[in-house]
C-alpha cells in the first residue's frame, strides 16, 4: 500500500492537470467556435430553406427515396456506440486502461446521438407534423404504428438518448462538485445544480458505484438493441440488399467499428490540444488499436458472410446490386471504402508500433470514418437504385443544399464538443485518481 | 432522529490516514455508525450494495423494468388492439413487435428510475452537511461526527480521539439547517422549436379547387388598386387619352358638357350646378383627389365605381386634366 | 386467387385487369390519371430528375436486337396488394388496408417518411417533392372531390377512390346494389382499346371476375407473396 499512498500526493497535480482544459481559451479556440458556428449557421439556413421549399432540394427521386440523411442518420448512431462500448463494456470487463477515455467517449455519445435525431428531421417530408410519431392519446384516436422498424427506431433511439445522459451524467457528479469549488464565474452556478450538493461521504460513494453498476449492463443491452434496430429498418423490408438475416449484428459491430475510430480521433486531439500525455499515453492507443482490430475481423467476416451467399445465389434482382457496386456505377465508392475500413486497418493496426503511435492512429480513424460512411451510402443507395422492374433503374448523388445541412450539422458535433470541453472536465477526474491509487493493486 | 444533525465535529486528516481504525476508536467511544460521515475524493471501498431501508437498489430497478414491460405491451399491443387498422396482412397484434418494443421500454424505465432513485438517496445522505470542504479533493479525509450540544466533557473527547488519530484541523460546525440549495431546481424542458414552427398550420385545409356550386374567383385585373387606396397609378399617357375622350363623351358630357364647362342637357334640371372643369380649383386637385372624386362621387354626382374600370376612370382623368390644354389648341386651330 | 387470400369481410373487393395484348402504350390512361387525381405538373427539368409524378405509367421494355426490335408496354400501376409491403411499415398508419381491399394512403397523417415508397416493389408510390403548381388555366380544372396534396406527402393511385365512394353512394340512393361497370376510374374509363377493366371480384359475374380467370392470367412479382389486386393477361400477338 505504500505506493497507494505515495500517489495520493498526485493529487492535487490531477486536480490542476485535468480541470486547465477548462480555464481559459486562447485566440485559436475563439477562431475555431466562430468557423464552426459559421458552418453551422450555413447548414441551418440551408435547412429551412428545404422546409421552406420542399424535399425536392435533394436529390432524392424515385425510386431512391432515402439518401444521405437517412445514411447520416445510420453513421451517427454508429459514432454514438463508441461511448457506451468504451464506457459499458470496459467497465464490465474491469479494464482499468479505461479511465482516461470514457469522458471522451461518453461525450462524443451524447453528441452523436442529437445529430442523428437531428438528421432524422431533415429527412421528413412535413418535418412541422414530427410529433405524430409520440404516443400519446388524442381525439383523432389514432396513434403511431408500432408495427413499423421506424417505430422501434423511434423507442430504441429514446432509451438510448436517455440511457446515454444518465450514464455520462452519473460519473460527472464527483467532477461537478469537484469543479464547483474551482472554477467561478457563470460556471459555477451551473456546476453547484448538477453536482446535486456532493460531498463525498461514503453512503454517497456506494450510491453511485452501485448504479453504475446496475445500469452498466443494461445499457450494453441497450446498445446492442439500438443498432439492431436501426439495421432492421432496412432488414425487414423488401429492397434486395436490405433484406439480409445478418443485417442486425453487421451494423452492431460496423458501429463499434467506426464509433472506436471516432474516439481516437477525439484522443489524439484532446491530447495534443490540452498536452494531457501523461494521461493519455500511448499504451491507450496501442489498447484501442487492438480492439479495433477485432472490430475489423468482425465486420469482414460478417461482410463476407452476406455478400457471398449473394454472390453464390445468384438471383438476379440481388446480382444487379452487387454487380453495380464491386464493378458497376458504385465501385469507386465501394473499393475506397473497402480500402478505408478493412485493408488500411489491418495493415497498420497489426504493427504494434504503429499502435503506439498517436499521429497514425488518428489518421487511421479518420479513414475508418470516412470509409464508414461510405458504407453507409452504399448500403442505402445501391440497393433502391436497382429495383426490380428494371425500367426505374436510376442513381443518385446528393445535391450541395443535402451537403451543406450535413456539413452543418458536422460542424455542430464538432462544436457542441469544442464548447463541451470547456464545461466538463474531459477525464474523468475521480476515475482517474481511483485507478491510479489501485495501480498497485490492479494495474 | 430527536439528535440535531446540524451540530459537528469535522476534522481534517492527511492523506495517509488510516480509516478503520478510526471508525473503530469511535464506535468504542459510543459513536453511532449512522452520526460518522467520511468524506473522501474517491470511494474507499468498491461496495455497490447501497440499500433502501432494507431493499436493494436493484429490487428497484427490476420492479421498474417490470413496469416497463407492462408499457411496452400497452404501446405496441394495446394501442393497435384498441384501434385495429390492417396493415399489410400482418397481425393486428404481432408477438416480435411487442418483444421489441417491451424490451426498450424496459430498459428505458429501468435506467431512468434507478437514476431517479439514487440522486434522491445521494442528495438525503448528505442533506445534514452544508459544507465541503474543498481539500478532499486534494487527497485529504474529512471526517464528521454529528453530535448535539451534549457536555463539553464529550465534545472534548471525541476531540482528543480525533487528535490522536492524527488530524490537521478540528472545528465544530453548528449551522441552521440551510433553506434547500438549488440542487431541486428542476431544469425546464424546452420542446423543440419545430414543432411550434408550423404547429397550428391549416395544411391542405384550403384547397385550390373549386368546389360545385363555388363562384368563380376573379383574379384582379392588372394594375388594379387596392379597394380603399386613393393612389393612382399613371399609365401610358396616349392610350387613356383616346379611351379617356370617348369616356368622357359618354359619362359626363351630359351633365359636365362636351367641353367640361359644366353646361350639359342635364345641368337645367340639376340644383346643384356640374362643376366646370377648366376651373383652376378642378384642374389644381391632384389626380388622385379627382380620381377619388369619380370614384366616390360628390354631392349630387354618383359615385362611378362599378360602372367604370379603375382604368377607366384614370383614363377620365388624364382627360380632364387635359382640358385646358384642348381649349388653348382649339383656339390656336381657330385663329 | 384473390379470393383465398381474401381478408375483407364486406361485400365489395375492387380489383383491376390489365389485358397487355390490348395496350397500345398510347398512354391515354396516364393523361386521365392526372386530370382526375390533381396530380401536379412537374416541369421538364423535374422529370429529367425522375420525379415526375405518375400514379399510373407505361414502362417500355426493348426486346430483341436490331431488326427484330419489339416495344412491350406494361402500364403499372398502385396493385393494392392484399400483403401490402408498404403498409406495415409506415410509422404513423398513414398507409393501412381498407375491409373493401384498397391500399389507402391518408394524405393528412402523412409525415413523409418515404419508408413505403422503398418497399414498394412496383415503385408505385410517388412523392411531392415541392408544393404543387398548374400553369393557369389548368388551376381552374381541379377535381374538388380529390384532396390537392401539398409537399411532403406521400401518393399513389387510389383506384379512383373517389369514384369508388361516389357509385357506391348513388347506388344505396337508389335502393340498388352496385353494378358492374357503374364504378370506372379514369384510366379504365380513357383507354381507347379497352385494355383496363375495374369491378368487383366479389362479383363472380363481373367482367372482372371472369378475365381474370382466364388462362393468360399472372401477377407481378407474384414471387413475392404480395398478393396484388391488379391482374394482368399476359401478351400473345
Amino acid at each position: 500500500m505504500a505506493s497507494g499512498q505515495a500517489n495520493w500526493n498526485e493529487m492535487p497535480a490531477i486536480n490542476r492537470d485535468l480541470l486547465a482544459p477548462l480555464q481559459g481559451a486562447g485566440l485559436g479556440y475563439f477562431l475555431l467556435v466562430v468557423l464552426l458556428a459559421a458552418m453551422v449557421a450555413a447548414g441551418a439556413g440551408a435547412w429551412f430553406y428545404q422546409i421552406e421549399t420542399g424535399i425536392g432540394r435533394t436529390n432524392m427521386h424515385p425510386p431512391i427515396f432515402w439518401g444521405a440523411y437517412i445514411a447520416s442518420f445510420v453513421y451517427w448512431i454508429g459514432v454514438s456506440h463508441s461511448g457506451t462500448f468504451i464506457s459499458g463494456v470496459l467497465r464490465l470487463s474491469k479494464a482499468q486502461w479505461r479511465r482516461p477515455i470514457t469522458r471522451i467517449a461518453e461525450l462524443m455519445t451524447i453528441i452523436s446521438v442529437t445529430i442523428a435525431a437531428l438528421c432524422v428531421f431533415y429527412h421528413l417530408g412535413r418535418v412541422w407534423r414530427w410529433y405524430y410519431l409520440i404516443p400519446y392519446p388524442n381525439q383523432r384516436e389514432i396513434w403511431p404504428d408500432f408495427r413499423s422498424p421506424l417505430m422501434w427506431d423511434a423507442t430504441a433511439v429514446f432509451t438510448y438518448a436517455t440511457a446515454s445522459s444518465i450514464y455520462l451524467y452519473l460519473p460527472l457528479i464527483p467532477d461537478f462538485a469537484l469543479a464547483r469549488d474551482r472554477i467561478g464565474g457563470w460556471r459555477r452556478w451551473c456546476y453547484s445544480v448538477l453536482c446535486l450538493g456532493w460531498k463525498g461521504t461514503q453512503r454517497e460513494w456506494e450510491t453511485l458505484n452501485t448504479a453504475i453498476r446496475i445500469i452498466t449492463p443494461l445499457i450494453v443491452m441497450v446498445m446492442i438493441s439500438v443498432h439492431s434496430i436501426v439495421g432492421w429498418d432496412f432488414g425487414m423490408s423488401l429492397v434486395p440488399g436490405w433484406h439480409s438475416s445478418i443485417i442486425a449484428p453487421y451494423f452492431v459491430v460496423g458501429a463499434v467499428h467506426s464509433g472506436l475510430g471516432m474516439v481516437m480521433v477525439g484522443l489524439y486531439f484532446v491530447r495534443r490540444t490540452y498536452r494531457l500525455e501523461p494521461y493519455i499515453r500511448p499504451e491507450h492507443f496501442d489498447k484501442m488499436g487492438k480492439l479495433l482490430i477485432v472490430t475489423t475481423l468482425s465486420l469482414a467476416y460478417l461482410y463476407f458472410a452476406d455478400q457471398l451467399t449473394v454472390w453464390y445465389g445468384n438471383i438476379p434482382d440481388h446480382m444487379a446490386i452487387l454487380h453495380a457496386m464491386v464493378s458497376g456505377l458504385y465501385a469507386p465508392p465501394f473499393w475506397t471504402m473497402i480500402v478505408l475500413i478493412y485493408l488500411i486497418p489491418l495493415s497498420t493496426l497489426t504493427i504494434p508500433s504503429f499502435r503506439r503511435w498517436p499521429f497514425g492512429m488518428m489518421v487511421v480513424g479518420i479513414g475508418i470514418n470516412l470509409g464508414m460512411y461510405i458504407e453507409r451510402m452504399l448500403i442505402i443507395v445501391p440497393p433502391l437504385s436497382r429495383p426490380r422492374l428494371t425500367y426505374n433503374w436510376s442513381s443518385y448523388f446528393p445535391s450541395w443544399g443535402e451537403l451543406t445541412i450535413l456539413l452543418g450539422s458536422l460542424a455542430l458535433a464538432v462544436l457542441l464538443y469544442v464548447l463541451a470541453v470547456k464545461f466538463v472536465p474531459i477525464i474523468s477526474i475521480w476515475e482517474e485518481k481511483e485507478g491510479r491509487m489501485s495501480a498497485g493493486g490492479h494495474g | 432522529m430527536a439528535m440535531d444533525e446540524h451540530e459537528a465535529l469535522t476534522a481534517l486528516f492527511p492523506r495517509q490516514v488510516e480509516i478503520d481504525p478510526l471508525v473503530q476508536s469511535l464506535r468504542e467511544a459510543g459513536i453511532s455508525e449512522a452520526q460518522i460521515s467520511i468524506m473522501t475524493p474517491l470511494p474507499l471501498s468498491e461496495r455497490a450494495s447501497v440499500r433502501l431501508g432494507s431493499m436493494p437498489l436493484y429490487v428497484i430497478t427490476m420492479i421498474a423494468g417490470l413496469v416497463g414491460i407492462a408499457i411496452g405491451i400497452f404501446f405496441a399491443g394495446g394501442t393497435a388492439a384498441m384501434y385495429p387498422l390492417m396493415t399489410g396482412g400482418k397481425p393486428i397484434v404481432g408477438a416480435p413487435i411487442v418483444g421489441i418494443i417491451s424490451y426498450e421500454t424496459m430498459m428505458l424505465l429501468a435506467i431512468v428510475v434507478t437514476f431517479i432513485t439514487s440522486v434522491v438517496t445521494i442528495k438525503r445522505a448528505h442533506r445534514a452537511i452544508t459544507e465541503r470542504d474543498s481539500r478532499v479533493d486534494d487527497g485529504y479525509v474529512m471526517a464528521r461526527v454529528s453530535m448535539s450540544s451534549t457536555s463539553t466533557a464529550r465534545i472534548g473527547l471525541i476531540r482528543n480521539l480525533l487528535q490522536r488519530a492524527g488530524s490537521l484541523e478540528i472545528q465544530w460546525e453548528s449551522t441552521q439547517k440551510e433553506k434547500g440549495n438549488q440542487s431541486g431546481k428542476a431544469i425546464a424542458v424546452v420542446l423543440a422549436a419545430i414543432c411550434l414552427m408550423n404547429g397550428c398550420s391549416r395544411d391542405m385545409q384550403e384547397q385550390p379547387s373549386y368546389e360545385p356550386q363555388e363562384a368563380p374567383r376573379l383574379h384582379s385585373p392588372l394594375g388594379a388598386v387596392p379597394r380603399d387606396s386613393r393612389a393612382v397609378i399613371t399609365g401610358s399617357l396616349e392610350e387613356s387619352m383616346s379611351e379617356g375622350v370617348n369616356l368622357f363623351r359618354i359619362n359626363c358630357s351630359h351633365c359636365h358638357g362636351t367641353t367640361g364647362r359644366g353646361d350639359g342637357p342635364a345641368a337645367a334640371y340639376l340644383k346643384e350646378k356640374p362643376a366646370d372643369l377648366h376651373k383652376s380649383d378642378v384642374q389644381t386637385l391632384s389626380d388622385s383627389a379627382l380620381y377619388d372624386v369619380l370614384t366616390r362621387g360628390k354631392d349630387v354626382m354618383p359615385p362611378f365605381k362599378g360602372e367604370l374600370s379603375a382604368k377607366e376612370r384614370r383614363s377620365i382623368v388624364a382627360y380632364v386634366k387635359s382640358l385646358p390644354k384642348r381649349m388653348l389648341e382649339k383656339h390656336a386651330n381657330h385663329q | 386467387m384473390a379470393e383465398e387470400h381474401n381478408k375483407t369481410g364486406t361485400s365489395h373487393k375492387w380489383e383491376m385487369v390489365v389485358d397487355l395484348d390490348r395496350c397500345t402504350g398510347c398512354e391515354a390512361c396516364v393523361v386521365a390519371c392526372h386530370a382526375e387525381n390533381n396530380i401536379r405538373i412537374s416541369g421538364e427539368e423535374e422529370a429529367a430528375q425522375g420525379r415526375a409524378i405518375n400514379w399510373i405509367r407505361i414502362e417500355r421494355y426493348w426486346e430483341g436486337e436490331y431488326p427484330n426490335v419489339q416495344a412491350r408496354f406494361m402500364p403499372v400501376l398502385c396493385q393494392h396488394c392484399d400483403d401490402a409491403p408498404c403498409e406495415p411499415v409506415c410509422p404513423v398508419y398513414a398507409s393501412y388496408h381498407t375491409p373493401e381491399g384498397l391500399n389507402a394512403q391518408v394524405y393528412n397523417r402523412c409525415i413523409g417518411v418515404r419508408y413505403c415508397g422503398n418497399n414498394c416493389p412496383y415503385t408505385a408510390r410517388q412523392f411531392n417533392w415541392f408544393d404543387p403548381t398548374w400553369d393557369e388555366p389548368l388551376a381552374e380544372q381541379l377535381n374538388p372531390d380529390v384532396t390537392v396534396r401539398q409537399n411532403g406527402i406521400m401518393e399513389k393511385c387510389t383506384f379512383c377512390v373517389q369514384r369508388i365512394r361516389q357509385g357506391k353512394e348513388q347506388a344505396e340512393k337508389e335502393g340498388r346494389p352496385v353494378r358492374d361497370g357503374d364504378i370506372v376510374p379514369a384510366c379504365v374509363q380513357s383507354c381507347p382499346s379497352s385494355a383496363l377493366v375495374f369491378g368487383d371480384r366479389r362479383d363472380p359475374e363481373s367482367r372482372v371476375s371472369q378475365l381474370a380467370r382466364q388462362d393468360r392470367a399472372f401477377h407481378l412479382l407474384e414471387a413475392l407473396g404480395t398478393h396484388p389486386a391488379v391482374t394482368y393477361l399476359k401478351r400473345i400477338t
